[in-house]
């Protein structure tokens, strides 16, 4: 190769690499998304993706992670403001099929918006949800990876939880709301650790039970996921009830309802179940 | 009772168009973010010309109709029975629309179908009613009001029932139809409502002189030559066809069919001529204002949510029509 030839080929080099490079670059930034969140559980999801900057609305009790909060609010839990949205410009809006207003989810893709809805009634539809909201962002691996952590966690916690323990899952306590056995991600995740849900027999996902029915259950631990003004008050409840053996073996446990999202942070209730019911004697 | 012109008429009905154009303007340019009438002919706002036409008018106009029909047949139903205290939800067409609309939720037929399902029920409502007040081809008071509060009483315990079997996910359906609201609305979707409501009200207001003379007394009425019974049915009718499309398209609203009726009675006399146009032109500019208040008076506040409709309405109506009556005694 003459002088000249080397230099026609090193600038031919250098040429390419700066179009692989401004291609690369225009491809990424083309990737970018302005995305909407209507539910906190999908923004805990995107966040988890690393893709936390690319959020431009999110509800008012997207807490986690905290910087969630700065973001501008455009929705509560079920009531979408279908105006904010709109000048939000969104590229994607991500939101539930469950507890979601059909009018103005209809009303923002009559307008042009892409509005993706996912499920999370079930474990399985929460890992796939996961997964699918991953690929759609282009995040895929990382979405496999976030999702995978949740049947280790269940994996783990059965490990540690040595016996078949009867539980009773409590999310309401006037009126008494209970986990049911159908379609509950909550009932998936208990029977996956190893136990039993006393209200699997429940036609329902989340039925009203009778302090009575409750007795006659006979359940060997009660966990209470209080919310709102219900938080601290679970405990105190089921004290008045002595006769119950989760009383009188002190096994009401009241746990934090923010670490049952149908989300990543479900890791942490399922690790919060296995700290407290591992180790036990069989 | 002071003689009616037609220049007096037609001087209240320009002021009740005019006040309808003033709330609709601040509906649509008053809001967060405030959005300029410029954006109109201005071809770079492209998105906030879309939110004002596509989002803000729907909703103002729906505000408009359902308003006006409300109040309308607010009026019409306190001329009908006598009773001062009759809502346009008193005979009992609105719960069996809302009826309708938490059926199709429950049974979680095609969402579009609750509208539809709902009106269809209104008007199902309507002819079980007709048929079990009715007496000998006579509508009677008493009969009427009984079977009307009765069927509320029995089409609330049902929407409970429903709500308590309905799965998690369709409850706040179910919940949202019962709070009343105008927004997501289409503009075409505003066309169907406003087809019935405007031919109700229409009609209601070529009955305004009938009512004036039911309003003498039924004996007196029936001397002067009016054909009571088969007024009674147009109204109740007419009424009935206006509550059930609004009910269809917005939900349960409360207070405006009370509300407005008594303060344009107030300011402008028991005669229905007049009455009837101004409760129409009053009930819709009141409802858009109160509908404004609910989408901002929380997002000045930085939170990403809106009052309920009905919660306004109360808020505001209440309060002054107390006062009103103190001061008027």
């Amino acid at each position: 190769m003459d002088l000249s030839t080397q230099k026609y080929f090193y600038r031919v080099l250098t040429l390419s690499s700066f179009f692989v490079f401004f291609c690369a670059s225009v491809q990424a930034s083309e990737r970018l998304e302005r995305l909407v969140s209507l539910k906190p559980n999908l923004t805990e999801i995107i966040f988890a993706l690393g893709l936390g900057d690319q959020v431009v609305g999110v509800t008012q009790y997207c807490d986690d992670p905290p910087a969630a909060q700065k973001i501008d609010k455009i929705a509560d839990y079920v009531h979408v403001d279908v105006e904010k949205v709109l000048f939000k410009q969104p590229t994607l809006v991500l939101g539930a099929k469950e507890n979601s207003q059909q009018k103005q989810i209809n009303f923002l893709r009559d307008r042009g918006v892409k509005v993706e809805l996912y499920s999370f009634q079930t474990l399985a539809e929460i890992l796939s949800s996961i997964q699918n909201v991953g690929s759609l962002l282009g995040h895929s691996d990382e979405a496999r990876i976030l999702g995978e952590r949740i049947p280790v966690a269940i994996a783990q916690a059965k490990k540690v939880i040595r016996r078949p323990w009867k539980v009773l899952m409590v999310v309401g306590l006037n009126p008494l709301v209970v986990v049911g056995g159908k379609a509950n991600f909550l009932h998936d995740v208990v029977k996956g650790v190893g136990l039993v849900n006393v209200a699997e027999g429940a036609g329902m996902r989340y039925p009203y039970m009778g302090i009575e029915d409750v007795m006659a259950a006979r359940p060997d631990v009660i966990l209470v996921l209080a919310m709102g003004s219900e938080k601290g008050k679970g405990i105190p409840f089921f004290a008045k009830y002595a006769s119950l053996d989760a009383v009188k073996n002190g096994r009401v446990y009241e746990m934090d309802m923010n670490d049952f999202r149908p989300s990543p942070s479900l890791t942490r209730g399922i690790q919060a179940i296995g700290d407290l019911l591992g180790g036990s004697p069989p | 009772m002071m003689d009616l012109t037609y220049k007096r008429w037609i001087t209240l009905n320009v002021w009740g168009i005019a006040m309808s154009m003033v709330a609709t303007g601040v509906f649509l340019f008053c809001g967060e973010p405030f959005i300029s009438p410029s954006v109109l002919w201005d071809p770079e706002a492209r998105l906030e010309r879309e939110i004002l036409l596509m989002v803000r008018l729907p909703r103002a106009l729906l505000g408009l109709v359902v308003g006006a029909g409300l109040s309308t047949s607010g009026a019409a139903f306190q001329a009908l029975l006598r009773n001062s205290l009759a809502d346009p939800y008193i005979l009992g067409v609105s719960s069996g629309a809302a009826l309708g609309g938490v059926l199709a939720y429950s049974l979680q037929l095609p969402y579009e179908w609750a509208p539809v399902a709902a009106f269809l029920a209104g008007l199902g409502t309507l002819f079980l009613i007709f048929f079990l007040s009715n007496r000998g081809g006579f509508l009677p008071v008493h009969s009427l009001l009984l079977t009307g509060v009765v069927f509320n009483s029995f089409s609330f315990a049902v929407i409970l029932l429903l709500n308590a079997l309905a799965p998690m996910g369709e409850a706040h359906q179910i919940f949202f139809l019962l709070l009343g609201s105008l927004e997501a609305q289409s503009l075409s979707s505003v066309v169907w409502v406003a087809v019935p409501v405007i031919v109700g009200v229409v009609a209601l207001v070529l009955l305004s002189p009938a009512m004036n003379l039911v309003s003498l007394g039924e004996e007196t009425a029936q001397q002067l030559g009016l054909n009571v019974a088969r007024m009674r049915k147009i109204i109740f009718f007419a009424a009935s066809l206006i509550v059930g499309a609004c009910v269809a398209s917005a939900g349960l609203i409360g207070f405006v069919g009370l509300f407005v009726p008594h303060m344009a009675r107030l300011r402008f006399g028991p005669d229905h001529r007049v009455l009837l146009p101004v409760a129409a032109w009053g009930g819709g500019a009141f409802l858009v204002l109160c509908d404004w208040l609910s989408k901002e008076l929380l997002t000045q506040a930085g939170m990403g949510s809106q009052l309920p409709v009905g919660v306004i309405t109360a808020l505001i109506g209440g309060p002054y029509f107390f006062y009103l009556m103190r001061r008027s005694a």
